[in-house]
């Protein structure tokens, strides 16, 4: 089974996220971070925020309440993370009310090491109540074929 | 520690605690990525996998604690990238790298990297405004 090239093109449909001082927190945790930008409010706002500040890979949290369309039918087990980039407007902070829509960009493929490997380029765009881009959370996630990988 | 410190070309280095199921699991709640190689090894090890494997973002994420240690709080990063080249297992120990590139005027290029021993895991690259 490979990946659909009819929806090169398609966005699912916009999704609101709100960043939220619990879910900051949470995050910085789990990933091992305990700068008190990420954690202690009085001290992000004693250094100009308005609240808690989002780590830089903050957005890779924002995912569309139901499942990409494009990745339903695959196998999740090949699923694998391939690139991924953040472009920023600003610094997210709690209290960011955000208005978000998953894109699928492109479908690519080319021959690895061990078989077919297919390049499904997605991106994330998150508008905040201004309407300005924000965030852009671009990832390729790689789709292998059966039996690659695994050393 | 004060992006004014860092000069062209000088290298700051994060070594991260051993990746554990937990924190794959912690991640795993925190990202709403629930796909089951990161915490399910049963199922990591039918879908031919060795054992469970760590998110990539996670390991990005903690790239992002040794970017954020070079440039400073001040900092803001306008871009930032990862390519994913090898797996991370877990107990894995990865040490991640911060390299200032180029630096102009109030904004900086910096290269960035995580390896597991000699294996390269990770590359990158930001850039960064100081305001």
């Amino acid at each position: 089974m490979s990946v659909d090239r009819s929806f090169i093109g398609a966005a699912m449909p916009p999704f609101e996220v709100e960043v939220e001082k619990g879910t900051i927190r949470r995050f910085a945790e789990a990933i091992g971070d305990d700068n008190p930008l990420y954690h202690d409010e009085p001290y992000a706002q004693s250094r100009g925020f308005a609240s808690l500040v989002a780590p830089p890979t903050f957005a890779a949290s924002f995912r569309p309440p139901t499942r990409q369309p494009w990745l339903v039918p695959l196998d999740e087990g090949r699923i694998l993370a391939g690139e991924q980039a953040f472009i920023n407007r600003r610094r997210l902070v709690a209290g960011d009310a955000l208005r978000c829509q998953m894109h699928l960009v492109d479908i690519t493929e080319k021959e690895g090491r061990s078989g077919r490997l297919e390049f499904i380029i997605q991106e994330l765009r998150a508008h905040d109540g201004a309407g300005e881009l924000v965030v852009t959370n671009r990832r390729v996630v790689i789709y292998r074929a059966p039996g690659t990988l695994g050393a | 520690m004060h992006m004014n410190l860092l000069e062209e070309g000088e290298v700051v280095r994060l070594t991260a605690d051993p990746i554990t199921t937990t924190q794959l699991v912690k991640y795993a709640g925190a990202s709403g990525d629930f796909n089951r190689i990161h915490f399910d090894e049963p199922f990591a090890r039918a879908q031919g996998l060795k054992a469970v494997l760590a998110h990539g973002m996670l390991t990005m994420a903690i790239v992002g604690r040794c970017l954020e240690q070079a440039v400073g709080e001040s900092a803001y990063v306008e871009e930032f990238s990862s390519q994913f080249l090898a797996p991370v297992w877990v107990g894995d120990v990865v040490e991640a790298t911060a390299r200032l590139a180029e630096r102009g005027e109030g904004e900086g290029v910096l290269e960035l990297s995580a390896a597991v021993e000699d294996r390269m895991v990770l590359r990158g690259r930001a850039r960064v405004r100081w305001n």
